[in-house]
């Protein structure tokens, strides 16, 4: 485990953000100094990962309760787009990051090039070899720094990809998407902006046939991307290409 | 990015049928995913009636926790993280949640606590436990009775250590003192094996 000092912590004392970061005391200005070493310091999130598994121990000791009948049938419908008799009598709001796939399948929209807007397809001639669109794809994007993950969306023909969901990059930093095929070095392809709020697209010429098993990645770079065409950085997020 | 923690055990059978419902809820298999449900509903459902406290509430946080657990379910890694953890660590960020914010509102939750002050296991729950876990609660054993209580509430009430210093009507510093204190004897007492 690492020994690097926190900031955080007054001199005498040793360094606990990691447990203090899995634990979730942290807030404000050392929650957030926490989270950005999880970024800078791949051991540190390791140790953070490591306090997560050890806390979860924890839940051992919680009793098991029947959940209530009907509870499954109610989570289906709302998979389907039924919103069924949702009972929001509590202030919960579902966040950012827990966006549907299926809602964001349908931002494919907003990515799709100006001059072809998709609520009116062209008619597909009798003796075009291929339609003129290709359906999107997907990755659930696992975020290096906390267990969450957050979807991913390509436009092969718009050779984009966009994260809707916020992303940690560092003031004078890049983010960088990588495409790995098969086992196979990371190609590099562009480097995110913003695209709207909390929202980001990078340009990624992947093309449109995407065998199984292809992985997109993001890491941290110099401003511009990698000057040496391999990932120089952390990683912040990766997941699996699949389609929608 | 790939972690150096060794894999872990998966002799298991309960754990093998559960990380094989979950990988396959990953790949959006309905079948599945009932699958996963009629194994870990009952705990999930422990987990948030836990934190939260109330079942309305926590009726509301376990739908919510089984439409992320779908949605997510394909970023699970099962030689990096036991599937329970991973679940039950989603319904306790989720349930979390909700408490903040219905905390804001009514601040009583804080002082409530019967809710976060919960026994230790007992005997019987002990010997049923893997080896992992009863480290862990033999290293906890061997905390003070205050950080002890500070660590649990904070893993299931959710609370900061400002939150902390406020139920216990202690000053800031006195607490971050007490939980680092804590958490480092933690660290020793758990990389001694």
């Amino acid at each position: 485990m690492t020994t690097e000092p926190t900031p955080s912590a007054s001199g005498t004392e040793p360094d606990t953000a990691a447990a203090e970061l899995a634990l979730g005391v942290l807030d404000g200005a050392e929650r957030g100094a926490a989270l950005r070493r999880t970024i800078a310091e791949p051991a540190f999130a390791r140790e953070v990962e490591q306090w997560r598994d050890h806390f979860a121990r924890l839940f051992a000791g919680v009793a098991d309760v029947s959940a209530p009948a009907g509870l499954f049938e109610q989570v289906e419908a709302r998979i389907d787009g039924r919103a069924g008799p949702q009972r929001l009598v509590n202030p919960w709001k579902p966040t950012a990051i827990a966006a549907s796939l299926a809602a964001l399948a349908m931002t494919a929209v907003a990515l799709r090039p100006v001059e072809a807007p998709p609520v009116a397809p062209a008619p597909i001639v009798a003796t075009a070899p291929m339609p003129t669109t290709t359906p999107p794809m997907i990755a659930a994007m696992a975020l290096t720094d906390t267990n969450a993950s957050q979807p991913a969306l390509y436009d092969a023909d718009a050779g984009m990809v966009k994260m809707p969901g916020p992303m940690p990059i560092p003031e004078g930093r890049s983010a960088q998407l990588w495409v790995i095929e098969g086992d196979q070095a990371p190609r590099p392809l562009g480097t995110f902006r913003a695209a709207g709020p909390g929202s980001y697209v990078a340009e990624a010429k992947i093309g449109a046939v995407i065998t199984p098993g292809t992985k997109l990645a993001i890491t941290l770079e110099p401003l511009g991307g990698s000057p040496t065409g391999k990932p120089t950085g952390p990683v912040i997020a990766s997941g699996l290409l699949s389609k929608v | 990015m790939t972690s150096p923690l060794p894999p872990q055990p998966t002799t298991d059978d309960a754990r093998a049928r559960l990380v094989e419902a979950l990988v396959a809820t990953g790949a959006e298999d309905r079948a599945a995913f009932a699958t996963l449900y009629s194994l870990t509903s009952a705990k999930l459902f422990g987990v948030c009636l836990r934190i939260c406290g109330d079942r309305g509430a926590a009726e509301d946080v376990l739908s919510e926790v089984y439409l992320t657990i779908w949605r997510r379910a394909g970023a699970f890694e099962p030689g990096r993280a036991s599937p329970i953890s991973w679940l039950a660590t989603i319904a306790r960020n989720r349930a979390i949640d909700w408490r903040r914010s219905a905390g804001r509102r009514q601040k009583v939750t804080l002082d409530d606590a019967p809710e976060v002050a919960d026994p230790d296991p007992s005997v019987e729950e002990r010997m049923i436990e893997s080896d992992d876990t009863k480290q862990l609660h033999l290293c906890l054993d061997q905390l003070d009775d205050k950080q002890r209580g500070a660590i649990r509430s904070a893993f299931f009430g959710g609370l900061t250590y400002a939150e902390l210093a406020e139920r216990d009507r202690v000053p800031l510093g006195t607490m971050k003192s007490w939980v680092r204190r804590g958490l480092q004897r933690l660290k020793d007492c758990l990389s001694d094996d």
